[in-house]
């Protein structure tokens, strides 16, 4: 086709049948992208991925070094053990980034698709509410995830290469913790990113979205509390969904808790609260799309 | 890639007994029409039911009673979606997004995958009039750019079928041409059907060659708009040079209806051959001028308060 030709054309390519979920999901992280506080967050969240890798080297590294001073020098200071709350502890440090991210993300999710009239023209092309449903989804958690489980793998991985003298009774006595590290990850991260969903998809903007949250989870953490500090039973903090994912992660990585209830119970509270998230927004999507 | 219900002849769009209720409220009343090939014109004032009957032909609103259907398979399958382009009413906007990146995405959605649906962007941006600006965030167009981005995203995926819901709001005369010209080339040169739903009846007027006129959620009057503005057969406009109202007064002692009109013509009742020869008679016998003699039409704007006052 010359340069100059700038009429009308048709076009026969091939059209894909589906993956349109992974083109909505592109398209939020391409939105995402524009924001200048999105980029510096994403810098500044590889501090703690950063000093984890700093102690993780230092220690692998005094560990294989011959000098007995240093060894016991290093053994010394509590968390530079490179075992199960090593890694429990990088997904905390992690963790308020993870939520920043869904909120500055997921918060115009939903909201600025209805506001700027676009919901009507995403619709008119042969896109489903699930495909647009699950690729917001997979937009507002993916670098909240590549932010917590991602680079809690790779520690996992760099600490077998760095100290290959341990590297079996490492795996051995932790094998489970690359599977504890990617639960936690995504027990804390889908939920928020859904439950941030909600709240966009019945507000008109990021920020009022990102206020709705912020409040209902603080109103939530502190009635889990109070009523765990009234009645006494201290199972009610699991009423607080930051106190259960702190739970979850106790019972992860098998840390000691003062919470005797049920894996289940908590498991069971978190899949209630997507599904009611999950019902919130594609109630507001079916208000575009009904076709079949 | 085969096209349903292009080509053969066959009604693009149909529409029978439509039934459209918001709560108590009705917002299409038994619409019965049928739309072929070339641009067809939806028109009405605000709240007849243009925009509801779109909607529905896409699958946004879903019908009480009644059936529609699109290039032969009922309407608001997703499937069929690949075919139309819409073009809402509404603004339509990414503000942090450039033209590029918005309508390479509606690309994707309508399932081209990523290289292809950019450079057909380019193509499309080329065509509806975008230069250098396509790269500048949406945030900063102005009415008329956005309404080139809505019209290129519409396009973006080469649809058979589109829907265009006002497609000239909010430009000034010359975008409003240039907006129209668009249009006429879709159709005419690339064989894209056209559904034109306006209030603006010189838009349709220039573009349409069928019309659906809806008033209340009623068709109230349909056909080709050369059957519409057809002659009036028993009616001419005469120009004179100068001297009209002598030539109306002469007229009017011979007992002939006479009409003047505001902009200077005379609209006199003729029903036969021996009527108009005796009207240059008494022109020439008065040495006055003609400059002008046509049988009158229907105007479309007659037709349209007429269909509507009936209907109210």
């Amino acid at each position: 086709m010359p340069i100059y030709e700038q009429t009308y054309r048709r076009w026969e390519t091939p059209r894909l049948r589906g993956g349109r979920w992974l083109a909505v999901a592109a398209q939020e992280l391409r939105v995402a992208r524009t924001s200048a506080l999105y980029r510096r967050l994403l810098l500044l969240s590889c501090v703690p991925f950063l000093l984890c890798l700093f102690l993780l080297l230092v220690t692998d590294l005094m560990t294989a070094n011959p000098s007995m001073l240093l060894r016991s020098l290093v053994r010394q200071v509590q968390f530079t053990n490179i075992d199960a709350r090593f890694f429990r502890m990088y997904i905390s440090m992690a963790t308020p980034f993870a939520f920043i991210f869904c909120l500055l993300v997921g918060g115009g999710s939903i909201c600025n698709d209805h506001r700027h009239n676009l919901l009507e023209v995403y619709f008119a092309k042969p896109l489903g509410k699930g495909e647009y449903f699950f690729g917001k989804l997979a937009g507002v958690c993916y670098v909240p995830l590549c932010v917590t489980a991602a680079p809690a793998l790779g520690l996992y991985l760099l600490h077998m290469i760095f100290s290959p003298g341990t590297a079996l009774e490492f795996v051995r006595d932790s094998y489970w913790v690359p599977g504890a590290c990617v639960a936690l990850s995504v027990a804390v991260v889908v939920p928020t990113a859904l439950f941030i969903m909600a709240c966009s998809a019945v507000s008109r903007s990021t920020g009022f979205a990102s206020v709705i949250a912020c409040a209902l989870l603080f109103m939530n953490s502190a009635f889990g509390n109070v009523l765990a500090e009234v009645l006494r039973v201290q199972n009610l903090r699991c009423l607080s969904y930051t106190r259960s994912l702190v739970y979850l992660g106790d019972l992860l990585f098998g840390d000691r808790t003062r919470i005797t209830l049920h894996w289940g119970f908590i498991i069971a509270g978190f899949a209630v609260l997507s599904l009611l998230c999950a019902g919130v927004v594609l109630r507001r999507i079916r208000n575009v799309e009904i076709g079949s | 890639m085969t096209t349903p219900g292009i080509g053969d002849g066959a009604a693009i769009v149909e529409v029978s007994g439509l039934t459209v209720r918001y709560g108590r409220r009705t917002a299409l009343d038994r619409v019965a029409l049928t739309f072929r090939e070339g641009i067809s014109g939806l028109l009405g004032p605000n709240g007849a039911g243009k925009s509801t009957l779109l909607k529905t032909l896409l699958g946004f609103c879903r019908p009480s009673e009644g059936t529609a259907r699109l290039l032969g398979q009922p309407a608001g399958a997703r499937s069929l979606r690949r075919f139309v382009g819409y073009m809402p009413e509404r603004d339509v906007t990414s503000p942090k997004l450039s033209a590029v990146s918005f309508v390479a995405y509606c690309g994707c959605l309508a399932g081209m995958p990523y290289r292809d649906a950019l450079q057909r962007t380019h193509e499309v941006l080329n065509y509806v009039g975008f230069g250098e600006e396509r790269y500048r965030t949406m945030e900063t167009y102005s009415t008329g750019m956005r309404q080139r981005a809505k019209l290129a995203q519409a396009l973006v995926h080469d649809p058979r079928l589109l829907f265009l819901d006002e497609p000239t709001n909010g430009l000034d005369p010359i975008g409003r041409v240039a907006m129209l010209d668009l249009i006429r080339d879709i159709a005419r040169q690339r064989g894209v059907a056209i559904l034109l739903s306006s209030h603006l009846l010189p838009d349709v007027e220039y573009v349409c060659e069928r019309v659906v006129l809806l008033d209340k959620g009623r068709v109230v009057e349909q056909g080709t708009l050369a059957a519409l503005t057809a002659l009036q057969g028993h009616r001419v406009s005469i120009r004179l040079k100068e001297g009209t109202g002598r030539f109306a007064r002469r007229l009017a002692a011979l007992g002939r209806a006479v009409e003047q009109q505001e902009d200077g013509s005379l609209v006199v009742e003729s029903a036969t051959a021996a009527d108009r020869k005796l009207l240059f008679r008494v022109a020439a016998d008065e040495g006055l001028q003609v400059r002008q003699f046509m049988p009158v039409r229907h105007r479309l704007e007659e037709i349209f308060y007429e269909a509507v006052s009936g209907n109210s």
